[in-house]
């Protein structure tokens, strides 16, 4: 029997199948109930606040899916954050580059990091939890040693663009994200590479023995994210003004929380770009709920881990089924 | 004993997983001190009869009745403690544990509270049960050192320390050699003296017959019949199981006359593998690889395949040495590897039948990276057609087919490359007979169309039935070549163990 399936609908099947109608509607829902609860969450400056918000954990979570796709994990990704807002700050600051030049510096560290990762990993053989565990403080360290004890201001004006700047009335770094989050949806679903990656983290044996060059996939993946990371650190300077020391610590957690409240899964196989950007924004929005409704900061804290284990059990619950 | 009330009763059992129903109103009976054979091909229901009697999913219709007392209801402790006990294909044991904690693992209680069976008695039980079935195994071995057919008596001394009623072997014999299965048919019958039914579940029609009291067939989820096998033969059975005659084995005229050698091996040797391998293999020409498990037959395919290159020696192909070393090195070249176990070597679990079938040609559909997935969808349909797969849509995630229609989903995926050279290990394992027919049918197509088809093959009917020569290997060399016309099972057998023969 011949099904061809075609059109935006039918795609949207597709996607419900990679990552479940779960995420959908419990973002709607979400969204529902705090519309109810509060006058202020449906203004235009309140959404745009809470996408400038998970602005960060958006961009990398598109390098983070992908990664969580093909059966990998980075923790490293927070201190990354840190270390690609300060190096091109420092360059462009201590030593006059060029902001273009500094960025793109700041970028090559993202690859290189990510580079080092995929070789340790696919030729030791060691898991990337432990090896990315590893880079979380060696990353950061060399952000505190760049840093010299004291965060470097940004004056330039493109990146303060970048961080601060708006196109009519949406916020700039909100442009970048959803521009990454498109492309990293288009590339999955629709080209050679993206299908190996699905591939590889579905069974990487049958992947290989069916002509997919593994490790080439793998370093994608890895130099990706890393690359996506440090870029999202660059916003973040810009955002601030300033290239904190400390920026992106934890950060990691919230993106893979959002990977896998988006449908992937830890086992790889799974995942969508799409729903790590809702997983993101199901965060996102539950700390905006706990903000304009007043209700205390540690609650916050608590309740958006019952989200993150509320999210796995559902997804566990739905595959089990079959 | 067809008098008394059967042990066993299973009463218009029905499952339905989605849209597909896998059992429709099953019922039949099974007698005490009976090996009463479960025959079918794969899909007929066979495995998720097995399920429900032993307690891991739920019939949406119909119960079993213990010696006339009804069970609707059945999970996995309840159903150990009516003494149903299943030995699976795939042998539940764990290897880190020794023999005697496996056998106990489900009642490691001791006299002490809070403490388990002290090490003297678990052995001296452990003991007493293998005594039981003629073997001297050390209890305090561990497990993972054992050979399969040993492993499967520690699974069946497991089951016999539950006191069980009715043992359910499934697939028990596919990883055992000859002389091993004797031995184990020598056990079920020493079981069958004590009482204890055994349903032998197998696609191994030759060895029902010499074993089993009574058959049932099941056909697409339906009870067809149940037969005394003294009163039967393979071909009624057979006809049962697929509705309709099949010449399952006819030799295979053999095609001579010189087509072009299209892969020449020159010595190749990767230790501890295989050594000083050297053949040849010709286009349009089927050529299968006979001996037994570990002669090193799967390795060299692997070396072929770039998946793990030789040591030594050197691959032509069209005359022209190669270096391969990369699987995606030898599909450049032509050559493709259907592996053996698809389930941990080829499909992909988490994919669609579509992407499945794709995925070694995907760059080949690509346009600047991008899938087209017009031309994707047509030619996955094509093949779907062409190999006949039971699918309601392409869109299927793979591992909702049958283990027949996933295998020949993993042929698709090989024949949509455009090979020059085939390697098909173990095509038809765990296989059901309509399938392999269908698939030995491919295989000959493909030779037809100029393909060297190498195939790898345990299955000594299916080897002399698709074959123009059989090189069978023997512990890591090869032993000899036979042609069609002079192969035998009892010469190829010969080869494999003793290295030549008349």
């Amino acid at each position: 029997m011949e099904t061809t399936k075609s059109g935006f609908f039918a795609n949207f099947g597709d996607y419900l199948r990679k990552s479940g109608w779960g995420v959908y509607a419990a973002f709607a829902s979400e969204c529902l109930i705090l519309s109810l609860l509060s006058p202020y969450f449906l203004t235009a400056k309140n959404l745009f606040n809470v996408m400038k918000a998970i602005t960060f954990t958006g961009v990398t979570s598109v390098g983070m899916t992908m990664l969580i796709i093909s059966g990998g994990l980075d923790l490293s990704v927070g201190s990354m954050i840190g270390l690609g807002g300060m190096v091109p700050a420092a360059l462009m600051t201590r030593l006059g580059v060029h902001p273009a030049l500094a960025v793109f510096v700041g970028l090559l560290i993202g690859a290189f990091s990510g580079f080092t990762i995929s070789m340790i990993v696919t030729h030791l053989k060691i898991n990337s939890f432990i090896v990315t565990l590893g880079m979380l403080s060696i990353l950061r360290g060399f952000t505190y040693l760049i840093s010299k004890g004291s965060n470097i201001f940004v004056r330039s004006k493109a990146i303060l663009f970048l961080g601060q700047g708006y196109l009519g009335s949406v916020p700039f770094p909100v442009i970048v994200m959803l521009f990454f989050v498109v492309i990293g949806a288009v590339f999955l679903r629709y080209t050679v590479l993206g299908r190996q990656i699905y591939a590889v983290g579905g069974n990487e044996r049958a992947a290989r023995l069916a002509g997919v060059q593994v490790n080439k996939v793998r370093l994608f993946v890895f130099i990706t994210t890393s690359i996506l990371a440090s870029f999202a650190g660059i916003i973040s300077s810009g955002f601030l003004g300033s290239a904190e020391m400390t920026a992106g610590t934890g950060l990691e957690l919230d993106v893979i929380a959002a990977v896998i409240i988006g449908g992937a899964s830890l086992n790889g196989g799974k995942g969508t770009a799409v729903g790590s950007l809702i997983g993101a924004a199901i965060m996102g929005v539950l700390r905006n709920g706990f903000i304009l409704l007043g209700l205390r900061y540690e609650a916050q804290i608590i309740s958006i881990g019952v989200v993150i284990i509320l999210a796995v059990v559902m997804d566990s619950l739905r595959s089990a089924k079959k | 004993m067809n008098e008394a009330q059967p042990i066993l009763s299973i009463k218009d059992i029905s499952k339905h997983f989605g849209g597909v129903t896998a059992l429709d109103g099953v019922s039949f009976g099974v007698d005490e001190g009976e090996c009463h054979a479960l025959v079918g091909e794969n899909g007929a229901g066979k495995t998720t009869l097995i399920n429900i009697l032993s307690g891991d999913i739920l019939p949406d219709a119909g119960h079993i009745e213990i010696k006339g007392t009804p069970y609707h209801r059945l999970d996995p402790r309840t159903s150990i403690s009516l003494g149903i006990n299943v030995i699976h294909q795939e042998l539940a044991l764990i290897g880190p544990l020794s023999i005697m904690e496996n056998i106990f693992v489900g009642d490691l209680k001791g006299e002490h509270k809070g403490f388990v069976k002290s090490q003297k008695r678990l052995k001296a039980d452990a003991k007493g049960l293998l005594d039981m079935l003629g073997c001297d195994f050390e209890p305090a071995d561990l497990v993972e050192r054992l050979s399969t057919s040993k492993k499967q008596i520690v699974e069946i001394a497991k089951a016999l320390s539950t006191n069980p009623k009715i043992l359910i072997m499934d697939e028990p014999t596919s990883s055992l050699t000859n002389a091993e299965t004797e031995k184990l048919f020598g056990i079920i019958k020493s079981l069958k003296a004590r009482g204890i039914s055994i349903i032998f579940v197998s696609h191994r029609l030759n060895e029902v017959m010499k074993i089993s009291d009574r058959v049932t067939v099941l056909r697409d989820g339906r009870y067809i019949g149940t037969v005394k096998t003294g009163a039967t033969s393979i071909d009624a059975i057979v006809r049962m199981m697929v509705g309709r005659t099949m010449e399952l084995y006819q030799k295979r005229e053999s095609r001579e006359g010189d087509k072009p050698v299209v892969l020449e091996v020159e010595g190749l040797t990767r230790e501890p593998y295989f050594r000083n391998v050297s053949f040849k293999a010709r286009s349009g020409e089927i050529a299968a690889f006979s001996g037994l498990v570990g002669a090193g037959r799967t390795e060299l395919a692997e070396s072929i395949f770039g998946y793990a290159p030789p040591d030594q020696g050197t691959i032509k192909i069209q005359g022209i040495s190669h270096k391969i070393s990369s699987p995606k090195g030898a599909m450049n070249l032509g050559i493709g590897l259907l592996t053996e176990d698809r389930k941990i070597n080829g499909v992909i679990g988490t994919m669609v039948v579509r992407e499945n079938a794709s995925i070694a040609v995907l760059p080949k559909l690509a346009r600047l990276g991008f899938v087209r997935r017009g031309e994707e969808n047509r030619r996955v349909n094509e093949f779907i057609r062409l190999l006949g797969i039971k699918t309601p849509s392409i869109e299927n995630p793979i591992l909702n087919l049958s283990g027949g229609n996933q295998q020949k989903v993993m042929i698709a995926r090989w024949l949509a490359t455009a090979v020059k050279v085939l390697i098909v290990d173990e095509p038809t394992q765990g296989v059901d007979v309509g399938a392999k027919a269908e698939i030995h049918k491919l295989l000959r197509e493909l030779a037809e169309q100029g393909v060297a088809v190498l195939v790898i093959s345990s299955d000594l009917p299916e080897v002399l039935s698709i074959s123009d020569r059989v090189l069978i290997m023997k512990s890591g060399e090869l032993a000899g070549e036979l042609s069609s016309r002079d192969a035998t099972e009892e010469r190829i057998m010969m080869m494999a163990t003793v290295g030549w023969c008349q």
